[in-house]
């Protein structure tokens, strides 16, 4: 018997994540992923779930004519909308890598919307999107328990929270897919996440932690309450309060927010029209390079790489974020402590560790010509790490600028942070070009497939982040608190020492190199 | 009964005229070679033919179906093997095989039994339990030759499909065509290897800037004793190039 284009899709998503799975880790990898998920679902999830079980018990308790209802509801309805919200959009981009190409499915003889269905059913394999579905299903429990009587509209609740999830997910995965390639998608969204971060979360933290409901609260509130869930909620306690029926057209804004959202997926998925690439340019042309050494040539190469990918544009809007964490969610835990300023160096140049720790990702089949030139293993690594080097300068130049107009003023604070910058950027860049040669796997220029490393990348990468890492915020809050007028230059003659060893390293990794070049082609051809 | 009827079709994207009023009718049986240089409109047309692409203007049919109107029931008869291959890369081959057979409607056990058919004949087993992804270049090929062939289509368009290929395998590709053919099946072929075009294809398509500038038999295109390249390189008009001052 024929099986339906919605089991082929599914089937060959899961078939092509386990594949995945299989093919970076191996079978013993395979193995020891599922005990962590299984030693992490049991750990950290079922708890969650517990507990948001619980909370759905107390509102279905609040459901029966507690006079805190209306508070709970808003408070519940936005708790699970942003739960929704939230799970959809990072299981969206998470997911991304792992959508099948849409232009390949539109060859078949099935209809776009029962492709549409088949993708969307398929995003229910993500992990986070499992987890989700899971807290979802746990509170709606949780009151349903408490109120057996609103259970048809929690039931309903857990679907619209389902179809929700699912289509963001989509959603989120097609535009990433589609405004990455101009590079717009961080245009328009971190503007918007900073001012959300700085001033939205703070706020809305203080509301939901404190007694005394401000106005901004009681807005965070209302918009719970107007929230489609909270609407649901509205709905559920119907039964205790009055006639069911008459809450159903409160359903409709729920209902018209998952047609809009899927006409929207619908539209990104099926207009895709390429342009044909156009043979002859309208601009200037393009300036020649021209260099004194090979490394200069590399380096250039590499920072036209950087400059031109969002892999590399991405690392320029770490300062940006780090800002608006330190301004935002964790203003209230670090806004007093004089680390705050070096280790928002630290974290910033950490975050550059995935691109550090795959020096030769973009290049991808390109890797094959650039090991062909004429030129010895060791200008190619050194201009690598030159590039690496300014393009990470450039980001301390823009942090420091972005933490001057926030406020952090103190001069010696700043120096320290520049120092230990160039101190972390040294040891990851050192680790991370033993990383590239061993565990090279490619990238894309212009969107985000193949951006999840090997499981061995990200377990060094966590030792260097935590232990490296660790060391060097150590030494320089420790001299920070004693010696602060003299912490920056310190660290900086740290930092000359690492340089000093990192070039030692590099020769090492230039003979490892050397002797890994056919492994690295091989690698970096094949698809991410 | 016409296989593939296009008439006066047109293709713009934004300011760039793709295809421009091309009108073609290729009889069911026919094997047709579409030649043309890099750009030229062959892919776009074909992506046209299959429904990937909507043209701007001008009607498409395929076996009497309107692709415009009636583009699932076409896609059904139809099979492509595009240049890009468009395959999915984290399936091995028998698994993406599966997926293929099942997006036709074909039941698992018809799939297994054409896939492993095609594995032995295009010598692909010993890629069984590999990646797409690891594939060479090569074998990809195959695969995307396997995959439009799997539910026995009328009407195949194959986009380069000798490029990247051992001679070995080349052969077999040519034998699989020439079979079908024999079977009644319409095949459209473009190669920029005209050698392979001028032994294969009975009738010939030439388009030069989305337009088409000759249609026929070898005969009909007055050949005679000059090979397909030349007739081309007349049709499509060249200078003569090749010089370089330093060597």
């Amino acid at each position: 018997m024929a099986v339906s284009p919605l089991r082929a899709v599914v089937a060959a998503h899961l078939q092509g994540s386990a594949n995945r799975l299989r093919r970076q880790l191996g079978a013993l990898g395979v193995v020891a992923t599922a005990l962590v998920l299984v030693v992490g679902f049991s750990l950290f999830v079922m708890p969650f779930v517990a507990g948001l079980s619980f909370m759905g018990y107390l509102l279905g308790d609040a459901l029966q004519g507690d006079g805190q209802f209306e508070r709970n509801r808003g408070a519940l309805g936005l708790f699970l909308s942003s739960l929704t919200i939230i799970g959809g959009v990072f299981a969206g981009i998470g997911g991304a890598s792992r959508q099948l190409p849409w232009e390949a499915l539109q060859a078949y003889p099935v209809s776009p919307r029962a492709l549409f269905a088949a993708e969307l059913v398929a995003g229910a394999s993500e992990f986070l999107t499992v987890v989700e579905l899971v807290a979802l299903a746990g509170v709606c429990a949780g009151i349903a328990a408490a109120s057996p009587a609103s259970t048809a509209f929690l039931a309903l609740a857990f679907v619209l929270g389902t179809v929700l999830t699912l289509a963001l997910q989509l959603l989120v995965a097609s535009v990433a897919q589609r405004l990455t390639k101009q590079a717009r998608l961080l245009v328009v969204l971190l503007p918007v996440m900073a001012v959300f971060l700085s001033l939205g979360s703070p706020a809305v933290m203080k509301v939901l932690t404190s007694r005394q409901t401000t106005s901004v609260g009681q807005a965070a509130l209302a918009a719970g309450r107007l929230s489609p869930m909270g609407q649901l909620l509205e709905a559920a306690q119907a039964p205790y309060g009055g006639v069911a029926w008459r809450e159903v057209p409160q359903l409709l804004v729920p209902a018209l927010l998952l047609t809009v959202l899927s006409v929207v997926v619908a539209y990104l998925l099926v207009s895709r029209e390429k342009p044909l690439p156009t043979a002859t340019g309208t601009g200037p042309a393009k300036r020649l390079w021209s260099f004194d050494a090979p490394w200069a040539g590399i380096a250039r190469l590499q920072w036209e790489t950087l400059t031109t990918s969002l892999p590399g544009r991405m690392m320029m809007a770490m300062p940006l974020l780090t800002v608006v964490l330190i301004r935002g969610p964790l203003a209230t835990l670090v806004s007093r402590g004089s680390w705050v300023v070096p280790a928002a160096f630290l974290y910033a140049g950490l975050s550059s560790t995935n691109m550090l720790f795959n020096q030769f990702g973009l290049d991808r089949h390109g890797v094959k010509a650039l090991l062909l030139l004429p030129i010895d293993e060791l200008a190619v690594l050194t201009g690598k790490q030159v590039a690496f080097a300014a393009w990470q300068a450039v980001q301390a130049t823009f942090l420091v600028v972005l933490l001057v107009l926030s406020g952090h003023h103190d001069a010696w604070a700043l120096l320290l942070g520049v120092s230990l910058g160039a101190c972390s950027f040294l040891v990851v860049s050192m680790v991370g070009q033993f990383m590239s040669i061993w565990q090279p796997h490619p990238l894309t220029k212009n969107g985000m497939r193949g951006a999840r490393p090997p499981l061995v990348v990200v377990l060094v990468t966590m030792a260097t982040v935590f232990g490296g890492g660790g060391v060097l915020m150590l030494t320089a809050s420790t001299l920070f608190s004693r010696v602060p007028e003299w912490s920056g230059l310190v660290m900086g003659l740290v930092a000359a020492a690492l340089a000093l060893v990192s070039r030692a390293v590099t020769r090492f990794n230039a003979g490892f190199l050397q002797a890994s070049r056919e492994r690295l082609v091989e690698s970096l051809g094949a698809t991410a | 009964m016409a296989a593939l009827v296009l008439e006066h079709v047109t293709k713009r994207f934004g300011e760039k005229v793709a295809v421009d009023d091309l009108s073609l009718r290729i009889e069911e049986g026919d094997f047709v070679g579409l030649l043309g240089r890099n750009g030229a409109g062959k892919s776009t047309t074909i992506k046209m033919a299959t429904g990937l692409v909507p043209a701007t203007s001008g009607r498409i049919e395929v076996l009497g179906l309107d692709i415009a109107t009636k583009g699932l029931e076409a896609r059904r008869l139809m099979g492509v093997m595009p240049e890009d291959m468009a395959l999915l890369e984290l399936l091995t081959g028998p698994q993406y095989l599966r997926f293929v057979g099942r997006m036709y409607g074909l039941d698992d056990s018809t799939i297994d039994a054409r896939a492993a058919e095609l594995f032995d004949t295009l010598d692909l087993e010993p890629g069984a339990r590999t990646l797409v992804a690891d594939y060479s270049f090569g074998m990809k090929k195959k695969l995307a030759l396997c995959s439009a062939l799997i539910h026995g289509p009328k009407l195949v368009f194959l986009d380069e499909p000798f490029e990247g290929i051992d001679a070995v395998t080349n052969r077999t590709i040519k034998d699989i065509l020439l079979s079908l053919q024999k079977k009644g099946v319409t095949l459209v072929l473009t190669s920029h290897i005209l050698e392979v075009v001028e032994r294969l294809c009975p009738r010939i398509a030439i388009i030069d800037d989305g337009r088409l500038k000759a249609f026929g038999t070898h005969d009909e295109l007055g050949r005679g004793e000059r090979t397909l390249e030349s007739l081309f390189v007349d049709l499509v008009g060249t200078e003569q190039k090749g010089n370089l001052s330093w060597l």
